[in-house]
């Protein structure tokens, strides 16, 4: 896969998720509201705020939150213009300038799938202007960014769920199916009286998670069937746990991963 | 090999070892400075695995003495049918997951503990919350919240993890 075909996927599935994501906030504006969750009353509280008071009275009331998301979604639909398009470097740049206010505003109720889409932001910001100044090394280093953390991402989350004695034994899967958060109940109906499944689904997701790193070195076919199981593991996440962001979000890392097989390949 | 080149190569493979090192506990003063979380955190349901639900409940002390029953405030809401598609509703229980796992953090540090956690932003903000999510008592004076942390799916089991002091309401 070249980088310019790398980007047109990325900055698609890009798009997507800016676009979920900026609509799931702008349902949940009474969380921003005197008296919802996000209140700027309390939040405001932090004693290590960086700007002023007086800039903070204009960039954090509801109507400037409305006025960023409404912006990032403008910026989302014209990401998805066809390449070349003269808006791609402007519009990554927004939606990552997005990412970082809507993290310190809102402080809490962030997730993966946020990290994530701040990442492919700053990554498809890298590309863009990579491509617009003709120069193949700034784009690669966007295309590192985005591959280097999603590697890290997966090894990662495999490493702290062996070390934990819960994923271990097996009761995580059970454990998170039975909450009102996360869970299903026809997963807890189907693996409350199966605990030998509990156990290999959890041991899988920590191998598989952990060697996640060697898809940078497989064949190309090898590397694809790979990337197509944990596309699949992260749709099971959205049905069963209603992680929907996240498949946008992870998915779009995929072509960077697929460069860096090839970039690997060719040094080896 | 362009100047700018080496310099972006240089921030995103530091930008990738500070995201390594930060993902351990003993390197967590990064996450200290940095103010627009540029440095993700990897360890998605690990090595906690989430495994409770949080309840937030107040009550209201009146006039006479008397403490009302316990009264739960609305967070949680049903996923949407279709929630792999659709789920805003998941803010909410993030939120106020996130303000309680810092309440119990910060309840085990030493400069912090019961009698600074008052003090705290993710306290003063689930008392916030509380407070004007339940209307008080005609004649409420004072009130306290709890958090309640439940297991299980048909049988589900409770217990009081966090007991604040009354205040006024």
């Amino acid at each position: 896969m070249d980088i310019t075909s790398c980007l047109v996927i990325t900055k698609i599935l890009l798009a997507a998720w800016s676009l979920l994501s900026a609509a799931e906030w702008l349902s949940n504006l009474h969380l921003f509201r005197a008296n919802g969750l996000l209140s700027w009353k309390v939040l405001g509280l932090r004693p290590s705020l960086i700007s002023s008071s007086v800039i903070r009275t204009y960039i954090h009331p509801e109507s400037f939150i409305i006025s960023v998301l409404l912006c990032r979604i403008v910026a989302s639909v014209v990401l998805l213009v066809p390449y070349p398009n003269p808006a791609d470097l402007p519009c990554s740049v927004f939606i990552l300038l997005s990412c970082l206010y809507l993290s310190r505003r809102t402080r809490f109720g962030g997730d993966g799938s946020d990290q994530m889409g701040m990442v492919i932001a700053a990554g498809v910001t890298i590309m863009s202007a990579g491509l617009v100044f003709n120069d193949k090394d700034v784009a690669l280093s966007g295309v590192l960014a985005i591959g280097g953390q999603a590697t890290s991402a997966y090894f990662v989350a495999g490493a702290a769920k062996l070390a934990s004695p819960v994923w271990r034994e097996g009761n995580a899967l059970l454990g998170v199916m039975k909450t009102q958060s996360y869970g299903h109940a026809f997963a807890v109906d189907f693996a409350e009286t199966r605990p030998r499944f509990c156990q290999f689904v959890c041991w899988t997701t920590i191998v598989t998670e952990m060697l996640f790193p060697l898809v940078l070195f497989l064949p190309p076919g090898l590397a694809i069937a790979g990337l197509l199981c944990f596309a699949a593991f992260h749709f099971s996440n959205a049905y069963f746990m209603g992680l929907n962001a996240f498949v946008w979000s992870f998915l779009a890392t995929y072509p960077s991963i697929m460069v860096l097989n090839a970039v690997i390949r060719d040094w080896m | 090999m362009s100047l700018v080149s080496i310099l972006l190569y240089s921030i995103v493979t530091l930008w990738l070892v500070i995201t390594l090192l930060a993902q351990h506990t003993r390197f967590r003063p990064f996450s200290s400075i940095d103010a627009f979380h540029v440095i993700p955190r990897w360890t998605f349901f690990a090595p906690n695995p989430g495994i409770r639900d949080y309840h937030l409940v107040i009550r209201d002390r009146c006039r006479d003495g008397r403490t009302s029953g316990w009264k739960s405030v609305p967070i949680y809401s049903a996923r949407p049918r279709f929630g792999y598609l659709w789920h805003p509703q998941k803010r909410s229980s993030k939120i106020m997951n996130d303000a309680i796992q810092s309440i119990k953090l910060l309840l085990k540090r030493e400069n912090v503990g019961a009698t600074g956690l008052p003090f705290t932003m993710p306290y003063l903000l689930l008392l916030y919350c509380a407070a004007h999510a339940v209307p008080p008592e005609p004649d409420a004076v004072e009130f306290q919240i709890a958090i309640i942390e439940s297991t299980g799916h048909d049988k589900r089991r409770l217990e009081c993890s966090f007991l604040s002091s009354f205040h006024r309401r």
